[in-house]
């Protein structure tokens, strides 16, 4: 099988390509050493877990100096050839890895527990190791099963100095006297001991299954008692969310995140990625996930507020008017482990209520702001902060309403750390901190920037956007509400991903483009096989269509790329094979992402309200590429028994041309029949046409008229305005009798065409054999 | 071929699948990557891994001393914009629509 791209009906006839065949099973903690070429992988390793088994780590440790990486999969194993039959590129196998280490460095490693995004469970795990170096690598790769977990802890880095983080201070050799515990003896000393009792008091809370790594650093920011001063300041390193394109167009899809389309602090991501920032996300090994820093003129000499930091381990010896600092970098830490809400609370930054944009200028949801909902002061009834629904200006109003912005998570409404748990809802739900600055009764208010919404109201909790003096130990809330955004350790329920229709598929903004999406065949071990026709209209508004054939992998089907990298593809027709070639000149890719569509960017753009179901359609064409939001046009209730619906051809003598039909139910006794033809012009250029909704007889329906679209609109343009205006090219006739698939097909459904274009040339068939192409439906 | 031969064959590419990975092979086979390129090929490599910075945090928390009206400090916590953002340029940069 060397081109999937010759017709429509080759599609049909592609031999199944034996994908990769794992044949070494790892036994746990043995190492297997191997050289790999450079610039080549192996997918011949696997590694079967039982039961109760609580962590899979797999290693995989370089002996040389370059570049390998790992990525790990469950269930079901890697693509070792693309769909098409090429090789396949770096981007596939990020495509179907659910867990990936691929930093730049020699060594990589993946930790998966139950807790993990994609579950550790019972199963077979495979793995993938690629060679990106120049050069061959000896590697040894290990799979350690364990039935116990060992947490890593939050890493201190003392002496990573930086333009706006001094370290000095960490190693102040002021002499000082032991104080609560604490039992440094140099100021610097004591510094770092209190902050690694702090980090301790976090791990020993969260028991990370991965090392969170914390710069600590020192920044003169002055104050004074009149005015005040910064104590301290930190936050996550970074934010990531699961629709990442990099600079170059490839996608880093991140299926460890559990919402796709959801900013995550990279303290959520590291955890949940089961590596390192580096390893998980690409980009410097160096880099922190947590920034933190403290203002060095709170301690003496300068004491700018007359109240030095506290460093004891206790709260029995500290002394009033100091600044318990354990509890200030507990309160800090953990805004970095990610409590924090990214919806605007500050005009500066925005509209007051607008949810966090990327630099490319699309909003998205943040996941602690998921967790929140709005709650009605007067009715209590209460809906998401950040529900489809929920506008800017409700999220503004909730963040002064004093009491209606609440976590909604069951973990902290029913934990007993809450005191109201007792309460029904929403009045258990863990108030956040929304007061009315400058009003009263919601009228007036201003949000307190940044106290509003990552706070908690709670008297003593550590989140408490008011420190009351006390030296806190506990996370409080904190703990169960950051369970729920990433950092529980409860086993979490298997991974589930959305299955397609195979359907017509459009998008509201851009109908009368659209995708006749097809299932050409299950195939539970290496993903079930679809093809599409991505039926649209070139540069001049004529109709034209490309084809694709892929695997449905985890809910996201993957356009298979040939040797030429096209995975979208153009052809043309050939009268005299009676089939279409590739045109090879035309460059094209396509994926279509089924999972968590309502809430991209994507989808949020223009009203989708009624649509069954949505996805997010990637596409590319020649330098021309898009995202379109797309949905099924017909109800898969509303189809006939028997049903005709599918993609029907002619078998493979008479390729190069189809038809996508549907039967669809009436309400009498003849059903509904409509769908769109597939067909070469005189210069094999694909065109298409559709016919009208027609109540019929299928086994000798009426002679129906073939229309083409005569107001074409390019692929990136909006609709044009009016009623879409069709001609006449022709007439179609069909005799369906079973819907059946066979080929060379029976005389069982037939069909009669003939068009006739106006500048000239035409397709025709008269009474010729069809068959599906696709899957019949229910088959 | 027929349909029904090519699912045939699937389901014995399938089942070839699953016994040949109950059975122990000593070595590992390997494949060649598709894509290299040279203009993103990272310096001592073969073949073009993505590689990118993440995309700043848009706000820290900050704890402060703030006069109060009773005279007295009070420590408070807050939310500042990132210093770094505006700084960092070379962001992961999610696009959903790079054309819509």
């Amino acid at each position: 099988m060397t081109n999937v791209f010759l017709s429509i009906a080759t599609l049909l006839f592609m031999p199944t390509i034996a994908l990769a065949a794992p044949t070494i099973a790892l036994q746990s903690d043995v190492p297997a050493q191997f050289t790999i070429p450079s610039g080549q992988f192996s997918t011949s390793y696997y590694i079967d877990v039982a039961a109760g088994a609580a962590q899979l780590r797999v290693n995989l440790d370089n002996l040389g100096t370059g570049d390998t990486d790992l990525m790990l999969r469950k269930g079901t194993p890697f693509a070792d050839l693309t769909f098409g039959g090429a090789a396949p590129d770096f981007d596939l196998f990020l495509r179907y890895a659910h867990y990936r280490s691929f930093s730049g460095r020699p060594d990589e490693n993946i930790v998966v527990q139950q807790s993990s995004t994609i579950p550790l469970g019972s199963g077979r795990w495979y793995v993938a190791v690629l060679n990106s170096a120049n050069s061959a690598q000896t590697v040894r790769l290990t799979a350690t099963v364990a039935s116990a977990v060992a947490p890593k802890s939050i890493t201190l880095v003392f002496n990573q100095t930086a333009s706006d983080c001094q370290t000095a201070p960490w190693f102040d050799a002021t002499v000082v006297t032991p104080v609560g515990d604490n039992p440094g003896t140099t100021r610097g000393e004591q510094r770092r001991n209190a902050l690694t009792r702090a980090a301790t008091l976090l791990t020993e809370q969260l028991q990370p299954p991965v090392p969170i790594v914390v710069q600590a650093c020192w920044s003169a920011e002055g104050g004074s008692p009149s005015t005040g001063a910064t104590i301290a300041f930190a936050g996550p390193n970074g934010i990531i969310v699961d629709n990442a394109r990099l600079s170059d167009g490839s996608q880093l899809p991140s299926p460890w995140l559990p919402e796709k389309y959801t900013w995550y602090a990279i303290t959520q991501a590291v955890r949940l990625s089961g590596t390192d920032q580096c390893s998980a996300v690409g980009g410097s090994c160096s880099e922190p996930d947590i920034v933190a820093t403290f203002n060095s003129d709170i301690d003496p000499p300068n004491t700018v507020v007359r109240q030095p930091f506290y460093y004891g381990y206790t709260s029995a010896a500290k002394p009033p008017n100091t600044i318990d600092f354990i509890s200030t970098a507990m309160h800090e830490m953990t805004h970095g482990l990610g409590f924090l809400g990214f919806v605007s609370v500050d005009p500066a930054d925005g509209p007051i209520g607008e949810r966090q944009a990327s630099s490319s200028g699309d909003d998205y949801d943040d996941i602690f702001d998921k967790k929140i909902v709005s709650v009605d002061t007067l009715t209590r009834a209460f809906k998401p902060f950040l529900g489809l629904n929920t506008s800017d200006a409700d999220r503004a109003a909730a963040m002064v309403s004093g009491d209606g912005l609440r976590w909604s998570d069951a973990e902290a409404a029913n934990s007993p750390i809450n005191v109201n748990n007792a309460r029904t809802a929403p009045d258990n739900f863990p108030l956040l901190f929304a007061p009315c600055e400058g009003g009263s009764n919601g009228v007036g208010c201003t949000t307190l920037p940044g106290s509003t919404l990552s706070h908690t109201v709670q008297p003593d909790d550590l989140m408490n956007a008011y420190d009351n003096g006390m030296a806190i130990r506990t996370m409080g809330l904190a703990g169960p509400m950051l369970d729920a955004i990433g950092w529980s350790n409860a086993a979490a329920p298997t991974r589930t991903y959305t299955q397609p229709i195979p359907n017509n598929w459009f998008d509201r903004l851009h109908n009368g483009h659209g995708i006749d999406f097809q299932l050409f065949a299950r195939d539970p071990i290496n993903g079930d096989i679809y093809f599409l026709i991505f039926y649209t209209y070139d540069a001049q508004g004529k109709p034209e269509w490309y084809q694709s054939a892929g695997r449905l992998i985890d809910g996201v089907f993957i356009g298979g790329k040939d040797a030429n990298g096209i995975a979208l593809a153009r052809v043309i027709y050939d009268p005299v094979l009676r089939k279409s070639v590739l045109d090879t000149t035309v460059q094209g890719d396509v994926t279509i992402d089924f999972n968590q569509a309502a809430t991209s960017p994507t989808c949020r753009r223009g009203d989708r309200g009624g649509a069954p179901a949505l996805a997010v359609m990637r596409w590319k064409l020649r330098t021309e590429s898009a995202s379109w939001c797309i949905e099924p046009a017909i109800p898969a209730a509303n189809r006939t028994t028997p049903d005709y619906s599918g993609h029907w051809f002619a078998g493979g003598g008479d390729a190069g041309w189809g038809l996508e039909l549907f039967t669809i139910n009436s309400g009498g006794p003849q059903p509904l029949l409509v769908g769109y033809m597939y067909y070469p012009d005189q210069q094999g250029n694909s065109r298409w046409v559709g016919f009208p909704v027609t109540q019929v007889d299928l086994a000798n329906t009426p002679t129906m008229d073939l229309n083409e679209r005569t107001t074409g609109f390019c692929r990136l343009c909006d609709p044009p305005p009016g009623t879409p205006q069709t001609r006449k090219v022709g007439t179609i006739k069909f005799n369906l009798t079973s819907p059946q698939r066979t080929d060379p097909p029976s005389n069982a459904n037939r069909v009669t065409f003939s068009i006739t274009l106006p500048e000239g040339g035409g397709f025709s068939r008269q009474d010729v054999p069809i068959t599906f192409a696709s899957q019949p439906p229910g088959g | 071929m027929n349909s029904s031969r090519i699912f045939g064959l699937a389901i014995l590419v399938a089942g070839s699948t699953t016994s040949s990975a109950a059975s122990i092979a000593p070595a590992p086979t390997f494949n060649k990557l598709a894509g290299t390129n040279a203009d993103h090929v990272l310096p001592g490599n073969a073949i073009q891994k993505p590689q990118s910075k993440l995309a700043p945090s848009p706000r820290l928390t900050e704890v402060r001393m703030v006069p109060g009206a009773d005279g007295k400090l009070h420590q408070v916590c807050r939310e500042v914009a990132n210093p770094k953002r505006e700084r960092d340029t070379d962001a992961l940069t999610p696009q959903d629509g790079e054309q819509r």
